[in-house]
C-alpha cells in the first residue's frame, strides 16, 4: 500500500484475498511497546492505527502509573470488521491491484537483482523490486496431539514452494513454532464466575489524526480467570500426548509465549496462570482463551478448558494449535529490510524472525517504503535505534538476529524515555512526509505543535510564581510543601504530587493551548533531568552512527582488536560504529581502535 | 602533518571524539614506589577538580596557565601530600580540552590517592589509552603512530580485562556477580510489570528493602577498596581526650621516646604531634593532639580544633581518660564526639584507660559494655599495657577480622563501583520522590551496566534473558 501511494505501480498477490489482515491468533492491537509501533507507524503514515481506531470494541491505556514512556494503548478488535476495513482501504487505493495466488518463485537477473515472481499456476509479475511477507504460511503445518496438518493459520492453505527457491538463492533459512488457543462458544460460558474488565471512558484513539467523536462506541467487556490444580493435573497427565514433548515440532518456540503445557513444566510452582476472555468481535459468536495456547490432542483440550471456573459446559469451536513454519535469519537483510545479497529482494514480518501483528506491519511498512524508493533511485529511509522503536525492531533483527520468534519489548529500547507513545508524530512524521505518506498540510501542523511546545516549555521554565496564601493552601491541599520565595513555575510542575494542569489558576500568563501541546509541556518539564541524561547518551549514540564503517573491511586484519571482537565484527559487518557499539563481545576499547583506524585510513 | 586547530577538524574526527561531558582522569607514570607520579585530568571539569583538591602554596601569585605551582593536595582541609600541578586551558593541549598534570611524590599510593580525589570529585576513570585516542584524534600524535596507538590500546585492554578476570576469579568476583544478580532481578521485576501489565501488578518500592541492601554491599566493597589503600599508606591514628589524662605520655609509650612534652599543667599539647609508628605489618600515623575542653587561650583553641578535625578524619581514634579519677563532664562530651564519629563515620575506635598505677576508680567492665568499643587498661607512665593496646589495634585492622574479607584493589573497580552506588541512590531517590517505575528501572539499568564494566560484559540480553526464565508471561 505503501510503494502504491508511493507512485509505484503495484502487485500485492495473497494466498487468500479474505485473510488480508485476518488476526490468526489474539484479536487485539497494541499493548506494551507494541502500542507504542502503532503509533510510530501511523506518524509514518501506515494504516494500522486508523483501521484499529474504526473497529475496536475495547479500548485501554495500561501501566499509566509506570511513567509516560510506558504507558501502553491496547485495543480489542473485532476481527472480521478490522480485516474488511484493512480490506476496503486497499481496494481504493490507486496503482494497486491484489490477485490470489501463491507464489513459487522468485524471479533473479544476471546481476542477481530481484525481477519479478512466479505463481503456482505459473503466472509471471516482472517487478524492479519484490517485498515478501509470507507470515506464518512459509512450508507451514499445524499440529494438534498427533495429528499434523500441512496447512496455514486457521486451516488456511500453506505456501509450499517459496522456501526451494529462496535456499537456491542461498538464503538461510530458520525454522520457528508459535501457537494459538481454542475458541469457545460465547453462549457456553458462565460469566458470573469471571471478573469482568471494561474499557476506558474516554478511549484515548491510536492515530493521531482521529477525532475524539469518531471513537464513540460501546464498548466490549472482556473477563479474566485462572487455571487451577485440576487443569494443570489433566496437562501433567497427558505430557505425553504433546508434539511438543514428544518431539515432533522442529520448530523453535518463543520464551514469551509459551503454552499452556509449557508453562506448567517450566513454572512447575505455580499454583494458578491467569487466563483473559476476549470476544473475537462484537457479533462473534467465539471468545479468544489468552494465556492457553495449546497444541494438545482434542480431548485433552476440551477437558482442559472444561476445569475453568465458569467453563464446565463450555464448547470449543475451534481447537488450540502450534504451527510451524519456515523463515529466514533476518542479519541478511540491512536495515532498509532487503536482502544484502539479493539487490532489489525485501522482506518483513514473521519471516524475519519476529512475531506479533504490530512487529509485522512496522517492518511491511519499512519494506514496501524502501522498495519504492529502490525503484524511484532514491536512498532509502531508515530510522534509528534512537529514534523509534521501529528501529530498536529492525536494529535487533539485522545485527544480533534472533533465535526465536522476536517480540517488541520496551525493555529492549534503550532510549525508551525518549521513544514514547506521545510524541511519536514528533519523532518520525518528517519521514513520512519525505517517503510522501504525509501530506505538506498535516506536517505543517506538526511544525506549528512543535514550535508551540518549544515556546512553552521556554516560559515554563523561566516564569516566576511569587509566593502568597492562594498558592500556599493549594499546595497544602496536595501536601506539597509551602513557598516562601518566589519560585520557577516549572519547579513546581516537577513535584511529584502536581502538574502543569493543576497549576494553571497560578499562572496568570498562560494562553488557551490544545491539550496534545499542554501534555507535551508537562511530560518534558517534569522528567527534564531524566530526559536530559538520555538525550546526552542520544548525542553520542548518533556521533558514532554517523561515522560509517565500509562493508569490505578485513577486521582481522586490525591490530589492536580482541579476537573476540574481530570475529563479530566480521560476521556482522556493522554499518557505523554506533551498531558496533552494540554488538556483545565489541568494547570500549575496541570501539577506540576503530575510531583510530579509520582515521589512518582516511588520511 | 602539521596538528590542525579544534576549528579545522574536520567532521569525521568531531564524531568520533566522546561528548565533551566528561572530564577523565589517568596515572601516567609507570606504576612503581618511589619517583614523582602524575595525574593527568582532561575534560571542562579538569580546572574545577583541580582546584578542589590541590591549595598553591603561595595563594597571591595568579595561577598562569602551563606553569608549574607548588602546594599541597587537601582533601577536605586536610593537607595529603605536596605536589606541583599545571593547568593547561584548551585547545593548544595534548587532548585539546582543558587540562591538569598534578605531580605528586608519595610515590604509588600517593599517586592513587590523588586519583581517587579526582574521581570523587567527579572526574570519570580513563578508558585503556583513552588519553592517547583523544591526542591522536585531534592531530597531536602523528599519524605513522597511528598502528602504535591501536596496539597501545589493544593490549592494555586485554591487560585490563585479564586482570579483571583474574581477581574476578576470587571472593570480589563472586560478590560483584550476586550484587548485579540482584539488581537484574529487581529490574527484570520492575519490567515484566510494565511490558505485561496485566499479568503482574508490582511496585517497585516493594523492593526498595533489597535495594538499600544492595547499595550498602557495594557500599562495603567501596569501603575495602580504601580500607585496602589505607593499609598500603598508613592507618591515621589520633590520641584525643581532656587535658592532663596522659595521652603525650601514651604517644610517647607507643613510639618508645620523648617524642611530645609532658608536664603537670593541663593544656600542654597545643599543636598536632605526629610521627610513624611501625606496628607488625601496619604503618600507623600517629597523632597526639591537645586535650579538648573550651578555654579563652585563643591559641589552646585553635589547637582544640585541629584535633578534632583530625579525629573526624582518623581511621582510629584512640581516647584517653584518666582512670584515677571520676568521669566528669568533659569527660563525657569527649565521649559524646568518640560516639558520634563513630555511628555517623563508621570510625573505629579505642578507649584507653590511663593511669592504671594509680588506685582505679573507672570501673573498665562497665565502661565497656556501655560504649560497645573496646577498653584497655595502660599505664603511659609506667609502660604497662601498651603492648596489649598495641594488640588491641593490630586485631582491629586484621583482615580476618573484618567482616568483608574483600579487598578491592583495583582503581578502576573502586571507580565503576562508586558510579553504580551513584545510580541505585538515584533509583532509591526516584522511589522517594514517587517518581514511576520506569525512571526507576533506568537507573538500576545504569547501575547494572556499571557494574558490566567490571565483569567485563558488554551490550547483552541479560534483563530479558532475566524476564523470561523468571517469569511466566504470555498469551
Ligand atoms: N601516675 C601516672 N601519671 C601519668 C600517667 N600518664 C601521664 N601521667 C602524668 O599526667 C600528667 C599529664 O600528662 P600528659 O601526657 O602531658 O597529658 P596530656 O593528656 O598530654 O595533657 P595535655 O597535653 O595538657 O592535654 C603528667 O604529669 C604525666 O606525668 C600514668 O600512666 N600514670
Ligand atoms: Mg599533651
Amino acid at each position: 500500500m505503501a510503494a502504491a501511494r508511493m507512485g509505484c505501480s503495484v502487485i500485492m498477490f495473497a494466498m487468500h484475498l479474505d485473510s488480508i489482515a485476518l488476526m490468526p491468533c489474539n484479536p487485539n492491537i497494541g499493548g506494551s511497546s507494541k502500542g507504542h509501533l502503532v503509533r510510530e507507524i501511523d506518524a509514518l503514515g501506515g494504516e494500522m492505527a486508523k483501521n484499529i481506531d474504526k473497529t475496536f470494541i475495547q479500548s485501554r491505556m495500561l501501566n499509566k502509573s509506570k511513567g509516560p514512556a510506558v504507558y501502553s494503548l491496547r485495543a480489542q478488535a473485532d476481527k472480521r470488521r478490522y480485516s474488511a476495513e484493512m480490506l476496503n482501504t486497499l481496494r481504493r487505493v490507486d496503482n494497486l491491484h491484489i490477485r490470489q495466488a501463491e507464489i513459487v518463485d522468485i524471479i533473479v537477473n544476471e546481476s542477481k537483482r530481484a525481477a519479478g515472481v512466479v505463481t503456482s499456476t505459473s503466472g509471471v509479475a516482472r517487478a524492479r523490486a519484490v517485498v515478501l511477507c509470507t507470515g506464518t504460511y512459509l512450508k507451514a503445518r499445524c499440529l494438534c496431539g498427533d495429528t499434523i496438518d500441512k496447512t496455514g493459520p486457521n486451516g488456511l492453505k500453506s505456501a509450499m514452494g517459496l522456501s526451494e527457491s529462496l535456499d537456491r538463492l542461498g538464503i538461510r533459512i530458520k525454522r520457528f513454532k508459535t501457537g494459538t488457543p481454542a475458541r469457545i462458544d460465547r453462549r457456553s460460558i458462565d460469566y458470573t464466575q469471571l471478573e469482568i474488565q471494561h474499557g476506558d471512558v474516554p478511549v484515548i484513539p491510536f492515530s493521531f489524526d482521529t477525532r475524539q467523536e469518531d471513537l464513540r462506541r460501546e464498548q466490549i467487556p472482556c473477563y479474566v480467570t485462572y487455571t487451577n490444580e485440576s487443569t494443570h493435573a489433566i496437562l501433567r497427565e497427558n505430557l505425553h500426548h504433546s508434539p511438543m514433548y514428544s518431539g515432533v515440532i522442529e520448530g523453535v518456540g518463543a520464551r514469551y509465549c509459551p503454552s499452556i503445557e509449557d508453562k506448567i513444566v517450566r513454572f512447575a510452582d505455580r499454583e494458578r496462570h491467569q487466563v483473559f476472555v476476549e470476544p473475537e468481535g462484537e457479533d462473534s459468536g467465539e471468545m479468544y482463551i489468552s494465556g492457553m495456547s495449546t497444541s494438545m490432542p482434542e480431548d485433552v483440550q476440551e477437558a482442559m478448558y472444561r476445569t475453568l471456573p465458569g467453563f464446565e459446559k463450555a464448547r470449543v469451536t475451534r481447537l488450540g494449535y502450534a504451527i510451524e513454519y519456515d523463515c529466514v535469519d533476518g542479519m541478511q537483510l540491512d536495515c532498509s529490510l532487503m536482502f544484502k545479497h539479493v539487490s532489489g529482494l525485501f522482506s518483513a514480518g514473521q519471516i524475519n524472525g519476529s512475531s506479533g501483528y504490530e512487529e509485522a506491519a512496522a517492518q511491511g511498512l519499512i519494506a514496501g517504503i524502501n522498495a519504492a524508493r529502490l525503484c524511484q533511485n532514491k536512498p532509502p529511509i531508515t530510522i534509528s535505534r534512537s529514534e523509534g522503536y521501529i528501529g530498536v525492531l529492525i536494529d535487533d533483527l539485522v545485527t544480533k538476529g534472533t533465535n526465536e520468534p522476536y517480540r517488541m519489548l520496551t525493555s529492549r529500547a534503550e532510549y525508551r524515555l525518549l521513544l514514547r507513545q506521545d510524541n511519536a508524530d514528533q519523532r518520525l512524521m518528517k519521514k513520512g512526509y519525505e517517503a510522501g505518506l504525509i501530506s505538506r498540510k498535516r506536517y505543517e501542523q506538526l511544525i506549528t505543535k512543535i514550535e508551540a511546545i518549544e515556546k512553552e516549555i521556554d516560559r515554563v521554565e523561566t516564569h516566576v510564581i511569587p509566593p502568597g496564601d492562594k498558592i500556599n493552601r493549594f499546595l497544602e491541599e496536595h501536601s506539597s510543601s509551602r513557598v516562601i520565595t518566589g519560585v520557577l513555575l516549572a519547579e513546581l510542575i516537577r513535584r511529584p504530587e502536581l502538574s502543569y494542569d493543576m497549576l494553571a489558576p497560578f499562572d496568570t500568563k498562560r494562553s488557551a493551548l490544545p491539550a496534545e501541546v499542554a501534555e507535551q509541556v508537562n511530560i518534558c518539564v517534569k522528567y527534564r533531568g531524566y530526559i536530559l541524561r538520555q538525550s546526552l547518551q542520544v548525542e553520542q549514540f548518533k556521533r558514532s552512527e554517523n561515522t560509517l564503517l565500509p562493508i569490505d573491511i578485513d577486521y582481522f586484519s586490525i591490530n589492536g582488536l580482541r579476537i573476540e571482537a574481530r570475529q563479530k565484527l566480521n560476521t556482522i559487518k556493522p554499518l557505523n560504529l554506533g551498531m558496533a557499539s552494540k554488538i556483545a563481545g565489541v568494547s570500549p576499547a575496541d570501539l577506540s581502535v576503530l575510531a583510530i583506524w579509520l582515521k589512518a585510513r582516511r588520511a | 602533518m602539521s596538528p590542525p586547530t579544534a576549528k579545522a577538524m574536520n567532521h569525521l574526527e568531531m564524531s568520533l571524539l566522546p561528548l565533551n561531558s566528561d572530564t577523565i582522569a589517568a596515572i601516567s607514570t609507570p606504576p612503581g614506589r618511589g619517583g614523582i607520579g602524575i595525574v593527568r585530568l582532561s575534560g571542562p571539569d579538569a580546572f574545577r577538580i583541580a582546584r578542589e583538591i590541590f591549595k598553591p602554596k603561595n595563594r597571591a601569585s595568579s595561577a598562569k596557565p602551563f606553569k608549574l605551582r607548588y602546594g599541597h593536595i587537601v582533601d577536605d582541609g586536610n593537607i595529603l601530600d605536596e605536589a606541583l600541578v599545571s593547568l593547561m586551558p584548551a585547545p593548544k593541549t595534548y587532548t585539546t580540552q582543558n587540562m591538569a598534570e598534578i605531580n605528586c611524590h608519595g610515590g604509588n599510593a600517593c599517586v592513587r590517592r590523588v586519583l581517587e580525589l579526582a574521581i570523587r570529585r567527579g572526574a570519570r576513570l580513563a578508558l585503556p589509552g583513552e588519553f592517547t585516542k583523544l591526542a591522536f584524534l585531534c592531530g597531536r600524535i602523528d599519524l605513522s603512530q597511528a598502528e602504535a596507538v591501536m596496539s597501545v590500546i589493544g593490549a592494555e585492554n586485554d591487560f585490563a580485562l585479564k586482570s579483571a578476570a583474574d581477581q574476578l576469579s576470587g571472593t570480589l568476583g563472586n560478590k560483584i556477580r550476586s550484587v548485579k544478580e540482584e539488581i537484574l532481578s529487581v529490574q527484570a521485576a520492575i519490567e515484566v510489570a510494565i511490558d505485561y501489565p496485566e499479568e503482574f501488578d508490582f511496585a517497585a518500592r516493594s523492593l526498595k528493602p533489597k535495594l538499600i541492601g544492595v547499595s550498602g554491599a557495594i557500599d562495603k566493597m567501596i569501603q575495602s577498596g580504601v580500607f585496602s589503600n589505607m593499609l598500603a599508606e598508613g592507618i591515621n591514628m589520633v590520641i584525643i581526650g581532656k587535658p592532663n589524662v596522659g595521652k603525650s605520655s601514651l604517644l610517647n609509650a607507643m613510639l618508645g621516646r620523648d617524642r611530645a612534652i609532658v608536664a603537670e599543667q593541663s593544656g600542654t599539647t597545643r599543636d598536632i604531634v605526629s610521627d610513624r609508628l611501625p606496628l607488625g605489618d601496619l604503618l600507623i600515623n600517629i597523632m597526639d593532639t591537645a586535650g579538648i575542653r573550651e578555654t579563652c587561650d585563643a591559641i589552646e583553641s585553635m589547637g582544640v580544633e585541629r584535633g578534632l578535625l583530625a579525629a573526624g578524619d582518623a581511621h582510629l581514634i584512640i581516647w584517653v581518660i584518666d582512670g584515677s579519677s571520676q568521669m566528669d563532664d568533659e569527660d563525657e562530651r569527649v565521649m559524646e564526639f568518640v560516639k558520634k564519629v563513630i555511628v555517623d563515620n563508621g570510625k573505629l575506635a579505642i578507649c584507653a584507660v590511663n593511669k592504671k598505677d594509680l588506685p582505679t576508680v573507672v570501673n573498665t567492665r562497665h565502661l565497656r559494655s556501655r560504649l560497645g568499643m573496646p577498653c584497655v587498661r595502660v599505664s603511659a607512665l609506667a609502660n604497662e599495657g601498651v603492648d596489649e593496646l598495641k594488640e588491641e589495634i593490630t586485631r582491629l585492622f586484621s583482615v580476618d577480622n573484618r567482616d568483608d574479607d574483600t579487598l578491592v584493589t583495583n582503581m578502576r573497580h573502586i571507580d565503576v563501583l562508586t558510579r553504580a552506588k551513584q545510580a541505585l541512590q538515584s533509583a532509591l531517590q526516584a522511589i522517594d520522590n514517587g517518581l514511576p517505575d520506569d525512571f526507576v528501572s533506568l537507573d538500576l539499568g545504569e547501575a547494572y551496566h556499571c557494574l558490566g564494566e567490571i565483569t567485563g560484559d558488554t551490550a547483552g540480553d541479560d534483563l530479558i534473558y532475566r524476564i523470561f526464565s523468571t517469569f511466566c508471561v504470555g498469551k
